[in-house]
């Protein structure tokens, strides 16, 4: 049979299947002309509802290991920040580079911003390049509440996630605006000047679910510093059925922050604001024909600006004129944004084979006399090919073969294979097998940072007299320097793992076990003296971890994460970034259907976060929930108070940012 | 037979006297609701198995509801195929048996209320679409052992299934748990609820619940929850319930032309019936991404199949 006839064969097919379904327009008619029911509801054709994209592969049958955070999971840890939900996931670390600035990584790597792990809203890439490349977690433009669930593949997925996911990704997925309809209202207010308001208001016009929240947000940060943060943020969704294979999603976000920068008593860095905006729209067209069938075009576009502006003051001391005051003036403003298309086509070939492939552009661009050294607008353009492609090589047998090429304009072409087996020993119990190699190119601001304050005004400290000093003397007293080597390469992961992903048949209970080697080489260092950003480092990273849920009934639930690692590097720097052990244990119960208990405690060891002189040391962290629901007429409702770090006081980030105990209590209501 | 092989050889040419034909008579008069291909199918088999039928051949004539305005063919039995058929040919307050078919059974009964008619008195009677609600619980057991927590999101529609559905959950030892909706908004907080509850949903047919613009709620919010949906339709199975119990156009044609030829031979009009023949449609995408193992189809039809037998 050559292959024409096939097609053929296959499209009479499709035409009886659909004539069997007896589709036709006048079904749809008769549905509207009825009320109550005909026998258009039980033969006419339906929405696929949940068409590939949509379904999580289970983690016997995923090329990698996946954590998935869901509404309970982020209900019982009471948190209030996004990134904070990331203590849950063995071997990530979650950090405060100051109150309004959380970090989160994957086998340490970072400093102030977390450059090798990619974070995604709906398809959306959260790569801010006024940012250097990492994730302003203040404006990733959904509010918590909003989050359905967050996917977390631990370990590099290059290939089907781009550059960005050089050792890890995380896809957050927001409810669907189907899913909330009415109008919610939350309070919470607690120490540490924590005060947050949340207004969400659901509705469906025609076909079209719509959603919006509006969340303001409020807290005093550490004391050590004056970080006081005010945010505020507007979320728009709207989900439009088109028609029964066909739907469209519009989000519009719109997100400012107001954060305290500097530090007290420092004339050299001053308390000042940064003033912090980012803004997107995102259209998403998806074309379900089938559960196995799918192509969707995402198109999201992003633009940020962030910095604050100051006087910073050094002192310097002249020989023959005696103590001198330096003043510099400080404008840090960045302005970027950035355009991303892709297409995603997803099928099923036949029983045993199904291929998902794209391509995807982006263009980012960013502006900044402050970074770069002058107002020229720098860009870089990226293409990919995806695709990977699921072979069920045996009953118990899947095998996953992915790659990407990249072509970046400022590094060139890249490719990024990577090869998984997974093999179930039994319908419990499940090995996998993964090999991997990728790439991340440096950002914008990596390739061609040229940051230097330098002073423009002098005065004598004695009688306050302003000195007539030419530029280029004073430009000899430097406050702060970074300086790009330029020609920098894309940075190198070869990985291979081994997992377990199984049922151990005693209350519930399932595991999901990583080990790991890592060989990261060509690491771009930015903390370098003399002030250099080039192709330094290098890691060998080895070790396990674990994700184990227990659910010995259904209102109790226990989740335990542990990850052990070792790194052996050329630096002592990179070494120190990885905690070698780090913990979090779960628990969680329902009380007779109206209260719920929680708590979550961490351990985490000592870890010198990039760029810092001193290491902060092991520390745990207790934080408690309860909660109370209750029906109030039309609305229901939930009371909750948390408690965030029971124990004792313990350092974020650096020695001197001290997280006490914060108490906060939340009132929600949905009418 | 030969005879009847015969009348098959000319099946073709007798269908198309009898559809262009106004006034002939003719056992069987079809009336189709509609133009979509399921009311052909249903119309097809009546046709097929009555010509065929062993003993004596029956003539079959097939119309639309509009063509009926025109005048009432002599026949000797009508069957109603769809709801507008069931109502055109209800309000004509003939005098001959009716088999009413192709439409849900909360829509039939409000047609013969609706008329007057009653089900019981020999002409007015059914095929339905709905399946025993049985069923469902039979290929719950056949496909998910184990999951035994069974939650139903009743409807204005499917309301009435309760007293038969509770029954048929504690001959099987399964725990019920339902909630009956009112309006849209009440869907969504009784949904929450049941899932926490239960570890599989069954959806009924119902105007209100198991509407197309419910439907999205419905299945994202049940996957979300890792709960599978047992649905009524092949569409629910595409859309993203695990599995389904239904029967197909052809199958409820064969089951009303059963039936005619039996009250044609002399029986009479037995009362509205609920399919017996049935498919099982599984959504293994679904299942994959649940970690849920299902048999092969033909291995729950036939645990179905032994369940109702041994009932």
């Amino acid at each position: 049979m050559n292959a024409k006839t096939r097609s053929y064969r296959r499209l009479t097919g499709q035409l009886a299947t659909s004539v069997w379904l007896g589709l036709c327009p006048s079904f749809a008619a008769l549905a509207q002309s009825n009320n109550g029911l005909s026998e258009a509801d039980f033969l006419a054709e339906l929405p696929v509802v949940l068409s590939a994209s949509r379904l999580t592969q289970p983690l016997s049958e995923a090329p990698g290991a996946v954590t998935v955070i869901d509404r309970e999971l982020i209900a019982a840890s009471g948190a209030r920040e996004i990134a904070d939900l990331f203590r849950l996931v063995p071997g990530f670390q979650v950090s405060y580079a100051g109150g309004a600035n959380p970090v989160v990584t994957y086998h340490g790597l970072s400093g102030q911003f977390s450059r090798r792990m990619q974070v995604l809203v709906d398809g959306r890439s959260l790569y801010s390049p006024s940012f250097v490349g990492g994730v302003d977690w203040n404006h990733i433009g959904i509010a918590i509440e909003d989050i359905e669930r967050i996917e977390v593949v631990r370990g590099t997925n290059t290939a089907a996630y781009g550059s960005n996911a050089f050792l890890g990704i995380a896809n957050i997925i927001t409810r669907d605006a189907a899913l909330g309809r009415g109008i919610s209202v939350g309070l919470r207010s607690g120490n540490n000047g924590i005060a947050d308001t949340l207004l969400r208001v659901g509705g469906k016009v025609g076909d079209a679910d719509l959603r919006a929240t509006v969340t303001r947000r409020r807290d005093s940060g550490f004391e050590a510093i004056p970080d006081d943060r005010r945010a505020s943020q507007l979320n728009l969704r709207a989900d439009w059925r088109v028609s029964t294979t066909d739907d469209l999603q519009f989000q519009l976000g719109l997100s400012k922050t107001a954060a305290g920068t500097g530090e007290f008593n420092n004339p050299g860095n001053p308390p000042r604001t940064e003033e912090n905006g980012s803004n997107f729209v995102l259209a998403k067209w998806r074309s379900a024909m089938g559960p196995n069938d799918e192509t969707s075009l995402l198109f999201t576009h992003t633009w940020d600006s962030n910095g604050d502006t100051g006087i910073l003051v050094g002192t310097a001391n002249l020989p023959f004129v005696g103590n001198i005051r330096l003043e510099a003036d400080l404008d840090s403003r960045r302005r970027s944004y950035r355009d991303h298309l892709e297409f995603q086509r997803i099928r099923g070939i036949d029983e045993t084979l199904r291929l998902a492939w794209g391509i995807e552009a982006r263009h980012e661009a960013v502006r900044s006399r402050y970074v770069f050294g002058d107002d020229v607008l720098r860009s870089a353009t990226t293409k990919r090919v995806f695709g990977n492609l699921e072979w069920r090589a045996r009953h118990n047998v899947i095998v996953n073969a992915a790659a990407m090429a990249e072509n970046y304009s400022l590094t060139g072409t890249t490719f990024a294979p990577r090869l998984a087996a997974n093999w179930r020993l039994t319908p419990q119990h499940a090995l996998r097998a993964a090999v991997s190699r990728a790439y991340r190119t440096p950002s914008l601001v990596e390739d061609d940072i040229n940051l230097h304050i330098t002073p423009s005004r002098a005065y004598l400290t004695a009688t306050n007299a302003r000195l007539a000093l030419p530029q280029s003397i004073l430009a000899l007293a430097q406050i702060r320097r970074f300086r790009s080597q330029g020609d920098l390469h894309p940075e190198r992961i070869r990985s291979a793992e081994l997992g377990y992903a199984g049922e151990l048949g005693v209350l519930g209970t399932t595991l999901d076990l990583r080990v790991f080697d890592e060989h990261t080489e060509q690491l771009i260092a930015t903390n370098l003296l003399p002030d250099t950003v080039r192709n330094r480092d290098e890691a060998r990273t080895r070790g396990l971890d674990y994700h184990l849920r227990v659910r010995p009934g259904a209102d109790t639930l226990v989740v335990l994460s542990q990850s052990v690692v070792r790194v052996h590097a050329g630096s002592p720097d990179v070494e120190n970034s990885v905690p070698a052990h780090s913990s979090s244990l779960l628990i969680s119960h329902h009380l007779r259907d109206k209260v719920d208990l929680s708590l979550a405690h961490y351990w985490v060891d000592q870890t010198r976060w990039l760029g810092n002189a001193v290491a902060v040391p092991k520390y745990r962290r207790l934080d408690l929930r309860v909660a109370r629901r209750f029906q109030w007429g039309a609305s229901r409702g939930e009371v909750a108070l948390v408690v965030q770090n029971q124990s004792d006081d313990y350092a974020e980030f650096t020695d001197r940012f001290i997280f006490r105990r914060r108490t906060f209590a939340t009132l929600s209501l949905e009418y | 037979m030969q005879r009847a092989a015969r009348i098959a050889r000319f099946l073709p040419a007798l269908l198309a006297w009898s559809c262009c034909a106004f006034a002939h008579a003719a056992d069987v008069l079809v009336v189709l609701g509609g133009d979509a291909p399921a009311y052909r199918e249903v119309a097809a088999c009546v046709t097929e198995e009555l010509a065929q039928s062993g003993t004596r051949a029956r003539s079959v004539q097939t119309m639309g509801v509009r063509e009926l305005a025109r005048g009432v063919p002599d026949s000797r039995l009508i069957i109603a195929v769809g709801t507008s058929a069931s109502q055109a040919v209800a309000a004509m307050q003939s005098s001959l048996p009716v088999i009413n078919t192709l439409l849900p059974s909360s829509t039939f009964e409000r047609i013969a209320r609706s008329q007057e008619l009653r089900a019981d008195d020999g002409r007015f009677s059914a095929v339905l679409l709905d399946q025993p609600v049985a069923r469902y619980l039979d290929l719950l057991r056949a496909a998910l052992p184990g999951r035994n927590r069974v939650a139903v999101l009743l409807g204005p529609d499917s309301e009435a299934d309760l007293p038969r559905l509770t029954h048929a959950a504690a001959a099987r030892r399964l725990k019920l748990i339902t909630a009956t909706a009112r309006s849209e908004k009440e869907i969504h907080a009784a949904l929450q609820e049941l899932l926490a509850q239960s570890d599989v949903l069954l959806t009924l047919p119902d105007g209100l619940v198991s509407d197309s613009r419910t439907l999205p709620y419905i299945l994202l919010t049940a996957y979300h929850a890792r709960v599978p949906v047992i649905g009524f339709s092949p569409a629910y199975v595409t859309a993203g319930a695990m599995l389904a119990v239904y029967s197909t156009p052809r199958q409820i044609g064969c089951q009303s032309a059963e039936t005619a030829r039996q009250v044609l031979a002399g029986a009479a009009l037995p009362p509205p019936q609920r399919p017996r023949e049935f498919e099982i449609g599984v959504n293994v995408h679904v299942a994959r991404s649940l970690d849920i193992a299902i048999d092969d189809v033909e291995v729950l039809r036939e645990r179905i199949s032994r369940h109702g037998a041994k009932r």
